[in-house]
């Protein structure tokens, strides 16, 4: 069975990406994770997060993948037993150092990262022998790269499907390190290829426009069926430092496009998930290297400020039946008698007006803005625990 | 500790030798950053080296999809392997195809930033002969990998470090995108320049392996040479974007004898550049704020 591997930087974004479909999800811990900024799981956390997974018939997956100084090694392998102690069903690493302590001292399953950049069969091959499970492919490949790697070996292999790409190699980049200091292979990357740069010829500048290296997110809802038929047995969603409302929406359309193909064979009409999945796009999308070597078509040369949707309004914290009211917490600003859909893993769009709002203290309001904040909402239909709701915004 | 670097002219190989242990061949097709290409005459150029008994290494040093692999097979059926002191690669993979044509050929593993401490260095042995340290860490941390390392040290010592390899063509595709006409493959003189760091020009170049990034600034790190000494196997002088002079003026740094500061500040105003130490004085950090 394929799998759908989504991202999440907290407990909550993991229970919302398995309640919306994700096979397994990856998270980082305190130590040995890329992704510095993202808010990475205590022990505590991820033992939660594994009960919470397990009980759904899913996976929990933890990135130890940094490339470690010498001075980043001390620590590990109590980290590791207490991985395997809260029941983490792999680790995805990059570092010879970390992929044999686990292999060596747990029972840690382990996923060669994409920091190693693997791109061929005799590179698969070599971190099969030394005991991986699985290899996480290079985002430089095309599809049918990726069917010859399928038809050669038999370890499972992971592709990524969206969300952010490197522009260069996986781990061989350290444009970050000096530029601003900060270890692109420990967590650090400053995003430097998306920066904007003159372009020039000894020291004159021969392009008026600002050149960039950054890449168009990846988006790969149109090849969904083609890496079902090549074999492939992850399908990776990047993006752990996304938003709670981004992940719900992305994993939940890749689930509706896998179970549709799965059951039917075919995919009936791409537009509903086209759009589906605009709810939740923030940066431009392309096919990456899918078809070949990326063009102007696939770079982001002209925008770099991130669209923030604001159409994510609420969480469903609780619902009443008998008096029709969902406890709801607030996420961005709505209004009393504005039209609001509920986007949630069992029905998606259903649609009211918000005719009744009330705050803490049972008073009526018509504007809800304050972050976090529990308001009583009367909805005419029954809603869940980590249902969304939205708003219309242009 | 044996120093190594590239051709730029066969020419001058014999002048070359007076200063160096060894060159490296560079080929279009399989290596990124070509001083030369090698494809049709690296048997006589073998020869030529051989007769100066100075060591031959080739660099193979892409990132390779299968069908490319299978090429690179192909061709490395007809070298001569009894003349090569080894091959460096940058992909693993790439290692067992080597091997494939030729068991006893030596390996070198050159992943630019992967190699950052001592046990990752030596988890290669004995599927490699030797591997080229991270240049992005510290001398300290060079040194203690170098102290306890189970197979040969390299390590690029002077040159512009790399900082970005793409297989994307995006100088094409911003040529493309701006629709103007500049030369964007194989052009030695771009370079980028940001605007909070307005004093490095950044060298960029586009060949035929894809896109790639350097520091503006030369990484020289004679001043460190007897601590260099100690551990460093093989250190390379990186001259992609120089010449063969340059590689004759830099060599005698790394041979221990000392250039008075007219004659090397005679050599940076000859090729317009700085030196700096890298990152060997300065740690990267994992968080905090951006070092402008």
């Amino acid at each position: 069975m394929i799998e759908l591997l989504a991202p999440a930087g907290d407990l909550e974004k993991l229970k919302i990406a398995i309640l919306y479909g994700a096979d397994a999800v990856f998270i980082g811990g305190k130590s040995f994770s890329l992704r510095a900024n993202a808010s990475n799981f205590t022990i505590d956390d991820i033992k939660e997060a594994c009960i919470f997974a397990h009980e759904h018939g899913k996976k929990v997956y933890v990135t130890t993948n940094v490339i470690p100084h010498e001075e980043d090694m001390e620590g590990l392998l109590p980290y590791l037993k207490d991985l395997e102690s809260c029941g983490v069903d792999a680790i995805i690493a990059a570092s010879p150092f970390i992929i044999q302590t686990a292999l060596d001292y747990t029972n840690l399953e382990v996923h060669i990262s994409t920091q190693q950049s693997i791109m061929n069969i005799p590179t698969i091959n070599y971190w099969k022998n030394k005991g991986a499970e699985r290899v996480v492919l290079a985002r430089d490949l095309t599809l049918d790269e990726i069917e010859n790697i399928r038809k050669k070996t038999d370890i499972e292999i992971e592709v990524f499907i969206h969300g952010g790409m490197c522009a260069g190699y996986s781990g061989r980049c350290s444009l970050s390190n000096h530029l601003t200091n900060r270890d692109a292979n420990r967590g650090g990357c400053a995003h430097t290829c998306r920066w904007f740069f003159d372009l020039n010829e000894d020291k004159e500048k021969i392009v008026d426009q600002p050149f960039s290296m950054s890449s168009k997110d990846l988006n790969a809802i149109h090849e969904i069926p083609r890496l079902i038929e090549i074999g492939v047995n992850s399908l990776k969603i990047e993006g752990r430092m996304k938003s709670l409302h981004y992940i719900a929406t992305v994993v939940n359309t890749y689930r509706k496009i896998i179970d549709e193909y799965l059951q039917t064979g075919k995919i009936e009409d791409f537009t509903k998930y086209e759009l589906a999945m605009q709810h939740a796009e923030n940066r431009e999308t392309a096919k990456g290297f899918f078809y070949g070597l990326p063009t102007k078509e696939e770079q982001l040369f002209l925008k770099r400020s991130e669209k923030v949707m604001q159409n994510f309004v609420g969480l469903v914290v609780d619902y009443d039946t008998e008096t029709q009211f969902a406890t709801i917490e607030t996420r961005n600003v709505y209004y009393l008698n504005e039209e609001l859909e509920v986007f949630s893993p069992t029905h998606d769009g259903k649609k009211f007006v918000n005719e009744v709002m009330m705050d803490e203290n049972g008073e009526n309001i018509e504007r809800a803005f304050k972050a976090k904040q529990l308001l009583k909402v009367k909805v005419p239909f029954k809603v869940y625990p980590y249902d969304m709701i939205r708003a219309k915004r242009v | 500790m044996k120093l190594l670097s590239m051709i730029h002219d066969v020419q001058n190989i014999s002048k070359l030798s007076e200063h160096l242990d060894g060159f490296i061949l560079t080929f279009t097709k399989y290596s990124k950053n070509i001083t030369y290409d090698f494809t049709l005459n690296y048997l006589e150029v073998i020869d030529q080296i051989k007769k100066l008994n100075k060591e031959v290494f080739l660099s193979f040093n892409r990132l390779f999809t299968d069908f490319e692999l299978s090429h690179l097979e192909e061709f490395i059926k007809d070298l001569p392997f009894d003349k090569i002191d080894g091959i460096f690669v940058a992909d693993i993979g790439t290692r067992f195809i080597i091997k494939n044509v030729n068991q006893k050929v030596e390996v070198i593993y050159h992943p630019e930033s992967l190699l950052t401490n001592t046990f990752d260095f030596n988890f290669l042995e004995p599927d490699f002969n030797g591997a080229f340290v991270s240049k992005d860490i510290t001398l300290k941390d060079i040194i203690t990998i170098g102290l306890n390392k189970k197979l040969k040290l390299f390590y690029t010592g002077h040159g512009h470090m790399s900082m970005f390899y793409s297989k994307r063509p995006i100088l094409s595709s911003f040529k493309s995108l701006v629709s103007k006409d500049i030369k964007v493959k194989d052009n030695y003189k771009l370079n980028l320049k940001e605007p909070k760091r307005p004093n490095e020009f950044f060298k960029v170049l586009e060949d035929d392996s894809g896109t790639h990034v350097f520091r503006g600034y030369v990484l020289a790190s004679y001043p460190y040479l007897d601590e260099l000494e100690k551990v460093v196997d093989y250190l390379v002088i990186d001259s992609l974007f120089k010449d063969d002079e340059y590689i004759i003026s830099i060599a005698p740094l790394y041979r221990g004898q000392k250039l008075n500061d007219e004659q090397i500040d005679k050599i940076k105003q000859t090729y317009n550049e700085e030196w700096h130490d890298g990152l060997l004085f300065k740690k990267t950090v994992i968080k905090g704020d951006i070092d402008d």
